[in-house]
């Protein structure tokens, strides 16, 4: 019998492993190494697989004709080899060249990259540039989770034929996203540097633009933000020596005199009770996770940046724990079989009991929400249990992501809601209790979900107690309240800017070029200043509508109601005309942009703290000689060597912060896909110092100073 | 015509203030009349003092604040 071969394309080294083992028939691949790229082999009876596997995108968007990298503006492109483009990506040559050699061999071709745009995007590119042309007879591979039995069935059900809309989409969206990051970013970075006053990245881009818009909408808002007065009744009476809490009929009291009037009428007075009132409410269970959900609940309970918690989240599901996360479904259908999962799940001592509950019940329905995903259901556990020990932010996304898992098929939560209204004519007084009376899925959700109840005091209708205390506060209102990561995100959700695989990598691109800072998202001087401008040459850039229209569009071409070249042509009828007039206005737009961009490189590396030894200020310097990043002081020239030791990773802001223990200005280090450190120089250097000397106190007084640099850096990558 | 605040220009050129202090001009008025309504009545310097202390107002509020206590004739 001739045995055929079969070459499959998959998104990651990771996945292709779990492909390789899922179809071999002894679950044992073979691996080989060839160049440096890994391949498996796997063998059944009919066939040779050759799984090989992408780096992400091997290759992208280029200009056809102009080599320069800072001509502008450039409208003809073609997709290209990315090491070709990218001196980062050299290594992604060898791969090209491995695949390329692999597919002369094939009788057969299969994408299982991820079954979404940009995974079809990156199988499609290989097969049609690397396989020459092979996406023309490829099929296509859709799976949900990297469980041996769900890769097993997609590989008995394969596709015939490449999913063709998602790739149209997916290359609109990338050939879109080039043609106004390339034109506007190269404008900004070059009419700036045409200045003479240094180089600096300026980046804007189809979703940068309006993303940032937000950002420095909100922040407008706050710097011309004036408080006004208000005040606020604070009641309460005591029973059986409980003190409870009233609430004032108006949360806010807009005059200084009708506050007065309010504690004069009811001061040292007997409150009645006018009528009490309750009712019990059911809670229903919470939607299964779509991955914006994820994000915001991961924020909400661990702090973890969108992108931190996406990053978490592809692990898991590469490792088979979790299903794949890019979706924007709330719905989880019946055939991910719920039984077996809930089984998986219970074989773990931690949720053993809750999920036994589950499994008893005779119909298992989860709740469902309203979003749906044609390619994936909502995130869910696979059951698997882990097979290395997770560090604790794994442990954590997994725990919140089994538990909501259960908490859809519980029960709705019942809670007994009671207010008591007290009147002291013509005044009325609240008072609110709840007692939960039955947990329902909330027994799942804990620690996610809050069981708090407040109960009430014993006292019926036509009873009077004694107002024990009240008294008026005097309040200012508040600026709204800045970004954070996670809201940001909700907000580009709520606006349809970006899509749910990119809107974390935009946030974490705003804080890259300094255009943002800190967790509560403040806009730097750069970005108020390039809003400013493209509000006024070119608003369109960065109106959000616009930029929504376009995602729209593209949904279209996935959905067949448009086309690829449509949708671009229209487009570029937007923007041809924008580049024109802007190239007209660039010794303005560049001689605007270049002071804020002098002046924000001088203030980002300057600290508002002085030095402690000469009053200079400080300044993160990095050595000629080691490259390395310290603080030092500006008093050098005058002797004063006073200097700091700095994490030598990632991109370093200072913040407003300052330490709580010495009140040195915080330094906050940002790496991608990791959490944001924020330290203090100051007493990771007195505390390495302290080590140093404990340690070694007969050394010299050179060596402890290296030493306490050296265990400052450690102490703060720790 | 320069802003006398921050010294950028006003748009449209004849107008007093830069498009962010004008906005907090408009902001500073506004709080002024929620003031003296709370309080039945307030001097316009002893607003600007206590606004100008406040951890909420922002910053270019503050800016129109400091240029109004220098200059209390541009009330207006």
């Amino acid at each position: 019998m001739e045995v055929t071969e079969t070459l499959i394309v998959c998104e990651k080294p990771d996945a292709a492993a779990r492909v390789a083992r899922a179809l071999d028939e002894d679950g044992d691949p073979g691996r080989i190494d060839k160049q440096g790229v890994p391949l498996y082999e796997s063998h059944n009876r009919q066939e040779t697989i050759l799984v090989c596997s992408a780096l992400g995108h091997l290759y992208a968007v280029d200009s056809k004709t102009h080599a320069s990298r800072r001509f502008y503006p450039v409208w003809d492109f073609e997709w290209k080899p990315k090491h070709l483009i990218d001196k980062k990506s050299a290594r992604l040559a060898r791969w090209i060249q491995v695949i390329s050699s692999l597919a002369g061999k094939a009788d057969r071709y299969v994408n299982a990259c991820d079954y979404d745009v940009e995974g079809s995007l990156i199988g499609y590119t290989i097969l049609r540039y690397a396989c020459h042309g092979a996406d023309r007879k490829a099929q296509r591979m859709k799976f949900s989770t990297m469980t041996e039995k769900d890769i097993k069935s997609a590989y008995k059900t394969l596709a015939p034929h490449l999913d063709m809309p998602l790739v149209e989409a997916g290359q609109s969206r990338h050939e879109l996203d080039w043609l106004y990051g390339i034109n506007l970013s190269r404008l900004l970075t070059e009419s700036a540097l045409k200045q003479n006053r240094g180089y600096s990245t300026l980046s804007t881009g189809r979703v940068q633009g309006p993303t940032l818009k937000f950002v420095v909408d909100r922040e407008e808002e706050i710097q011309c933000f004036t408080p006004t007065p208000f005040w606020t009744i604070d009641a309460t009476i005591t029973d059986i020596g409980q003190d409870y809490t009233l609430e004032y009929e108006r949360e806010k009291i807009s005059t200084l005199a009708d506050a007065e009037r309010i504690l004069r009428d009811c001061k040292n007075s007997m409150l009645e009770v006018e009528s009490a009132e309750s009712r019990n409410v059911q809670q229903g269970p919470p939607y299964p996770f779509d991955l914006s959900n994820l994000q915001r609940e991961a924020y909400r309970h661990f702090g973890y940046t969108p992108s931190r918690t996406l990053a978490i989240a592809e692990k898991l599901y590469l490792e088979a724990l979790i299903s794949y996360p890019r979706t924007s479904s709330q719905k989880l259908p019946p055939d991910i079989g719920y039984l077996e999962i809930l089984r998986g799940i219970g074989n773990t001592l931690q949720y053993r009991s809750l999920a036994t509950k589950l499994t008893v019940q005779v119909a298992l329905r989860p709740t469902q929400g309203p979003k749906e995903d044609s390619a994936h259901p909502a995130v869910y556990p696979t059951g698997e249990s882990p097979k290395r020990t997770l560090i604790q932010p794994e442990s954590n996304l997994l725990d919140l992501i089994i538990r909501r898992f259960m908490a859809t098929f519980a029960e709705a939560s019942l809670r007994g809601t009671s207010r008591l209204t007290l009147k002291k004519e013509p005044h009325r007084f609240f008072l609110r209790g709840s007692q939960l009376l039955r947990e329902g899925w909330i027994e799942f959700y804990k620690p996610y979900a809050s069981d708090e109840s407040q109960i009430l005091p014993d006292i019926r209708v036509g009873d009077k107690v004694p107002l024990t205390k009240i008294q008026a506060a005097q309040k200012f209102t508040e600026p709204p309240p800045r970004y954070n990561p996670s809201s940001l995100l909700q907000k580009m959700e709520n606006e349809n800017v970006g899509t749910k695989a990119t809107r974390a990598e935009i946030i974490e691109i705003l804080y890259r070029r300094d255009y943002i800072k800190n967790i509560r998202i403040e806009a730097t001087p750069l970005a108020l200043e390039i809003i400013n401008l493209l509000n006024k040459y070119c608003p369109i850039i960065i109106d959000p509508e616009f930029t929504a229209k376009l995602e729209t569009s593209m949904n279209n071409i996935q959905a067949l109601q448009t086309t690829r070249s449509h949708v671009l042509a229209e487009a570029l009828d937007h923007l041809r005309p924008v580049m024109l007039d802007l190239i007209t206005r660039e010794d303005e737009i560049g001689s605007q942009l270049a002071e804020v961009v002098t002046s924000q490189r001088i203030a980002r590396l300057t600290f508002d703290y002085p030095c402690p030894q000469c009053g200079s200020k400080l300044k993160i310097i990095r050595s000629r000689t080691s490259g390395k990043r310290f603080i030092g002081c500006t008093g050098y020239e005058k002797g004063c060597r006073f200097t700091l030791p700095l994490p030598q990773f990632g991109n370093l802001s200072i913040t407003q912060m300052h330490c709580k223990t010495c009140g040195f200005q915080l330094v906050q280090a940002r790496s991608k896909g990791r959490r944001p450190m924020t330290s203090c120089a100051r007493c990771y250097s007195n505390k390495a110092k302290g080590t140093a000397s404990a340690a070694s106190p007969t050394s010299s007084g050179a060596q402890p100073a290296k030493n306490s640099l050296v265990e400052a850096a450690s102490l703060v990558k720790d | 015509m320069a802003c006398p605040v921050c010294g950028q220009p006003g748009e449209p050129d004849e107008a007093d203030f830069c498009p962010a202090h004008t906005r907090a001009l408009e902001s500073v008025r506004q709080a002024y009349e929620a003031w003296a309504n709370a309080f039945g009545s307030i001097a316009q310097a002893d607003f600007l003092n206590r606004v100008a202390r406040l951890k909420g107002t922002g910053r270019n509020a503050k800016g129109i604040v400091e240029f109004l206590q220098q200059h209390p004739e541009r009330w207006k």
